[in-house]
């Protein structure tokens, strides 16, 4: 009952920010479409068999996905911020619980915003998602599970919100890089044997494989990674929060 | 009641609470005074369960409830209501969003939960206010906001850590009322404050603490007693008549008598309860008195002599 108390609490406070709608849903759109108009020439002239307005409608809304790590890592220290942790300490709750109910809220808000923005990308902006856009969807709806758990995690284990974001600032924008989040990653070499390892490569192979649109081949890899990676990081917060208690 | 035995808690070399013992009755306004860095705010963090103390024990209820058995964390955190010195709610939810929130977190759902809400809203004097957002309170309504969303689960044992540090006037006399009210319904308060007229108002029981160690602890007047070591009354004479001074030192606990134009000052020995004897006596001497006055000091007096004048950090 704790965990959905806080996941609604969560929930209400990250979808009633204007700030954070405008940060999540306006801002992606605007530089899909700003990125989608510059690189236009360029991806017709290099034959990718999609435009720069599908390729950057998919990879930099991923890339505004995973950034939701920082709103799934501010949920756990708002209490901190808002000196409403001393009041959350002397509550007959447990605190697993209470920070699994900000993973969920943080999630579902970063799935809605995430769903929100292929809608709004779609009607607005042309981009296909494929036959089956609830599998992109569904892509979206994982990944959004991965940065609440990165969030979730980095801000349990290191306790302080300095250092969590300091470690967010600099594997988000890695893994969104070898991921293909801002230029279109080579088939050889060494830049794509590390690509491998981001989760945000997996998704974005997946949902442009969708929108070409393909057999869906990578979909089950990049839903696997997602849940496994998410599985792992949350596991190490529970894991962490108990030795705390 | 909330026995306190023996706790104690340092942080690196610094001693913060040191082998402090206390006991809490059910009922009581239990006043918490001390300078900055004394080592309240640690204490109340291990009376809340917040920290853990190095040694020693905090019981509620001599650590049995008599119904389910024995009191454990979560019984115990059932009956504490917390009023935190700094404001703790969210800004951006309206005031009966906030209160219902925090008592939610106790297991209050549906109609129960809204009928505390309103009820500590209205405790609170916030009722026409409950829709408009935290955020646009005023000073003082944030800080009667602070005090509904701990109150509201109606907790037997509420803790008020400096509830009425800046704010105007109004609000203050409120939050000194609700409190007032608080221990009419039977609540346990411990109540924290650098404004000693409060406490000097509102506390039944007081314990003074410096460098970590409860220096005094009693009733007001036995605190004021620990500072006195003497006690005087003064009549001021309509006339300048003369006073035959040598009749007032007689009387038993005298220990000086002065006449100063038209102030006579007589002093005694602490606990000589004479004044009947001294009124007697200027009856006797046919004087008539315009005023009588006894030189009672104030809790700040005590505070200062116990604590010391020196500027703390």
């Amino acid at each position: 009952m704790t965990t959905l108390l806080f996941a609604g609490h969560q929930l209400r406070l990250q979808l009633r920010s204007p700030g954070i709608l405008a940060l999540f849903i306006v801002g992606p759109l605007f530089i899909i479409f700003v990125f989608g108009q510059a690189f236009t020439a360029i991806f017709a002239a290099g034959n990718q068999g999609f435009s720069a307005m599908q390729y950057f409608g998919v990879t930099l809304l991923t890339m505004a996905v995973f950034q939701g790590s920082f709103l799934a890592s501010w949920a756990v220290f708002k209490e901190k911020r808002s000196n409403t942790e001393a009041r959350l300490g002397v509550a007959p709750i447990g605190r697993v619980s209470a920070t699994l109910g900000a993973f969920l809220g943080s999630w579902l808000s970063l799935a809605v915003i995430g769903c929100v923005v292929m809608a709004l990308g779609s009607v607005f902006l042309s981009i296909d998602y494929g036959d089956r856009p609830w599998l992109s969807a569904l892509l979206v709806c994982a990944e959004a599970l991965l940065a609440a758990s990165l969030g979730v995690s980095l801000a349990v284990v290191f306790g302080q919100e300095r250092a969590a974001n300091g470690v967010m600032n600099a594997i988000v924008p890695l893994l969104v890089f070898i991921g293909g989040g801002y230029t279109i990653i080579p088939d050889s070499g060494l830049l794509h044997e590390l690509a491998r390892f981001s989760p945000i490569r997996w998704i974005n192979l997946a949902m442009l494989d969708l929108a070409l649109p393909g057999p869906g081949e990578y979909v089950a890899a990049a839903l696997t990674f997602s849940l496994a990676a998410s599985a792992a990081l949350m596991t190490i917060a529970c894991l962490r929060l108990w030795r705390k208690r | 009641m909330i026995e306190i035995r023996n706790v104690s808690k340092s942080f690196g070399p610094t001693m913060a609470v040191d082998n402090v013992s206390l006991t809490i009755r059910d009922g009581e306004l239990f006043g918490l005074l001390g300078p900055n860095g004394a080592g309240k705010s640690t204490l109340i963090n291990m009376i809340t369960g917040l920290l853990a103390q190095d040694g020693g024990s905090v019981s509620f209820m001599n650590g049995a409830a008599g119904k389910a058995g024995p009191l454990d964390a979560k019984a115990v955190k059932r009956m504490i209501g917390l009023v935190p010195q700094d404001l703790a709610f969210y800004q951006n939810y309206s005031a009966i969003e906030n209160v219902k929130f925090f008592a939610s977190l106790y297991g209050l759902r549906g109609k129960a939960l809204s009928e505390a809400a309103e009820a500590a809203l209205a405790f609170a004097g916030l009722s026409d206010a409950g829709k408009k957002p935290a955020k646009a309170f005023s000073g003082g309504m944030k800080r009667r906001l602070n005090i509904a969303c701990g109150i509201a689960h109606d907790p037997r044992v509420v803790i008020l850590d400096e509830p009425t540090v800046g704010i105007d006037p109004q609000s203050r006399n409120h939050i000194l009322r609700s409190v007032e009210e608080l221990r009419r319904r039977g609540r346990t308060i411990i109540y924290t404050t650098h404004y000693m007229e409060e406490a000097e108002n509102l506390c039944t029981e007081i314990a003074i603490m410096d460098k970590g160690k409860i220096i005094a602890q009693g009733s007001q007047e036995r605190l004021k007693l620990l500072i006195k070591d003497s006690s005087g009354v003064t009549f001021t004479l309509k006339r300048p008549d003369p006073v035959d001074l040598g009749a007032f030192e007689r009387i038993r606990g005298v220990t000086t008598a002065k006449l100063d134009e038209l102030r006579l000052s007589v002093t005694s020995e602490v606990g000589a309860t004479n004044l009947n004897e001294l009124t007697a006596e200027v009856n006797r001497q046919g004087l008539i008195v315009t005023d009588i006055s006894t030189d009672s000091p104030s809790l700040e007096t005590v505070f200062l002599s116990l604590t010391g004048r020196s500027l703390r950090d």
